[in-house]
């Protein structure tokens, strides 16, 4: 029961955004083109339908992405973390993929150079790209 | 089309419409701020479900994975049941003596985290539980703050009240950083990643290495060592399971066992960093640095007060998303620099044959000694 009403409740924002979003962009439209023919006239009040125009489509698009924004569906992507492994006799260093059991300061396999066992000496994350994201949560991608 | 004006009836609408917008917004723009914060908060709460829900799933498939029989009970509900877990804190009316009443409930508090897991994993050694701990201790975070926003949502909705859901609109950018931030955690947490937070163990943990270790209290290990002449004592939460462990408590038995005779007590810690400040940068100061409810901050405090002791505070900045999110390179670099400056400290604070205690504060995960 309160499903179908939700529902129906939902059913109809939907529709009442539409409709107003129609309506709107019929009024801004007109307003656009009025402005606009007023300027080719000559007319004084040209720029003032314009800006009325130009504003009205403007709370379209906000409003719009305002909407769109809620639809978003959040996932969770994998963060790449490494391990840098070090040998201490000889001070060769390589990075590999993080494996479960992992722990900085802990003793892995041995140096492929001088046969001594390496340490694990840093744990870290990939370089999340700035430009990309600007959200600290680097795992949640739209 | 005609341009709007006086002998166009289209435009006569139109304006009439127009100014109709005009009056509706005078009276129904409240109304209508009050809706576009609703839906910013429902927006939010969307991304808090995803968040707490993706919480719970890692719990419960973390539980999983260190369980030796397959044919175990399902940890869903018991996870679901821990999920609603509460703390109460202790009456501040007479607020005398408040500091032990807090650190009671909170060891019984760990405590309970600890056997819940037991039950639920049974199998599990003292790094996982420890580091079970943290997962469903973020989840039990995300679950509150989540609820948190859909009464103050729900609230809104049903009074259409606008100061009740200014009041939570305003503070949504802070909270929802705060919920991403221990969203980040929870990944480092079940795989035993180390954190930002855990700047200062690194430089102990590091100091710790080939020297022989014990533990002074749960958790908490320490190691003694001598540079340039001086005695020091060294001290973390126990790795590389998640903990904190309780360095207060050790630094107060060290400094009553040596009856005071101790030249300083350096503490390292993560601090929060201003923006506008480098991630990973290090400065130094006086002081107990040390977050977190304010019991071994109170203890240190207490015992340094008593055989005035001098403490010295060194920090590794980053944000509150870093400190509990996998370190970054960045505070690897710091924790060099501040390595650096723990034994400039050492050599320039104190004399041959001082005794100095070095603690490493912060959470341990993924860090070992």
């Amino acid at each position: 029961m309160m499903t179908e009403r939700s529902n129906r409740a939902s059913l109809t924002s939907v529709l009442v955004f539409i409709i107003s979003m129609i309506v709107m962009f019929v009024i801004a439209s007109y307003f656009i083109y009025s402005g606009y023919t007023s300027f080719l006239e000559g007319r004084s009040d040209a720029y003032y339908q314009m800006l009325i125009g130009i504003a009205s489509m403007a709370s379209i698009v906000y409003v719009a992405v305002q909407y769109r924004a809620r639809s978003i569906k959040y996932k969770m992507k994998e963060l790449k973390v490494f391990s840098k492994l070090e040998s201490e006799e000889c001070g060769y260093s390589t990075v590999r993929d993080f494996l479960k059991g992992d722990y900085v300061f802990k003793t892995v396999e041995n140096c492929p150079k001088c046969d001594a066992p390496m340490t694990i000496t840093r744990i870290y994350p990939e370089k999340k790209d700035e430009k990309k994201s600007s959200s600290p949560l680097q795992w949640l991608a739209p | 089309m005609a341009p709007a004006g006086e002998s166009d009836p289209i435009g006569m609408i139109m304006n009439v419409l127009w100014i109709g917008l005009i009056v509706f917004s005078m009276f129904y723009g409240q109304k209508i701020q009050t809706w576009m914060m609703l839906r910013e908060i429902s927006g939010a709460l969307d991304r808090l479900t995803f968040l707490k829900n993706e919480a719970r799933n890692v719990s419960i498939k973390s539980i999983k994975a260190v369980r030796k029989k397959a044919d175990q009970e399902d940890p869903s509900p018991r996870v679901d049941h821990f999920l609603e877990y509460f703390t109460i804190m202790p009456v501040t009316l007479d607020p005398s003596g408040i500091v032990p009443k807090i650190d009671h409930i909170l060891s019984l508090r760990e405590d309970r985290f600890e056997d819940e897991i037991r039950t639920m994993a049974p199998e599990a050694d003292e790094i996982q539980i420890n580091n079970l701990e943290g997962v469903l201790e973020v989840s039990v975070d995300l679950n509150e703050i989540f609820k948190v926003v859909r009464h103050f949502y729900l609230l809104g909705r049903k009074t259409m009240s606008l100061y009740v859901i200014m009041q939570v609109q305003m503070q949504l950018p802070l909270i929802m950083q705060i919920a991403e931030a221990y969203f980040a955690a929870l990944k480092a947490f079940a795989d035993g990643q180390p954190i930002g937070d855990g700047a200062g163990p690194l430089v102990v943990g590091k100091m710790m290495l080939e020297l022989e270790k014990k533990e002074v209290v749960k958790d908490t290990v320490l190691s003694e060592t001598s540079i340039d002449g001086r005695k020091v004592i060294l001290i973390k939460a126990k790795g590389p399971g998640s903990s904190v462990g309780k360095p207060g408590e050790a630094i107060q038995r060290i400094i009553e066992e040596n009856k005071g005779k101790v030249s300083s007590i350096i503490m390292i810690d993560a601090a929060a960093k201003l923006e506008g400040e480098e991630t990973g940068s290090t400065a130094e100061g006086i002081g107990s640095a040390i977050g977190g409810y304010g019991v071994e901050k109170y203890k240190i405090e207490e015992v340094a007060t008593k055989y005035k002791v001098p403490l010295e505070a060194v920090v590794v900045k980053q944000l509150l998303h870093e400190a509990i999110s996998p370190m970054l390179e960045e505070i690897y670099n710091g924790v060099d620099i501040a390595s650096a400056r723990v034994r400039r400290l050492i050599q320039e604070r104190t004399k041959e044959g001082d005794t100095v205690i070095v603690a490493g504060i912060g959470n341990s995960v993924g860090i070992g000694q």
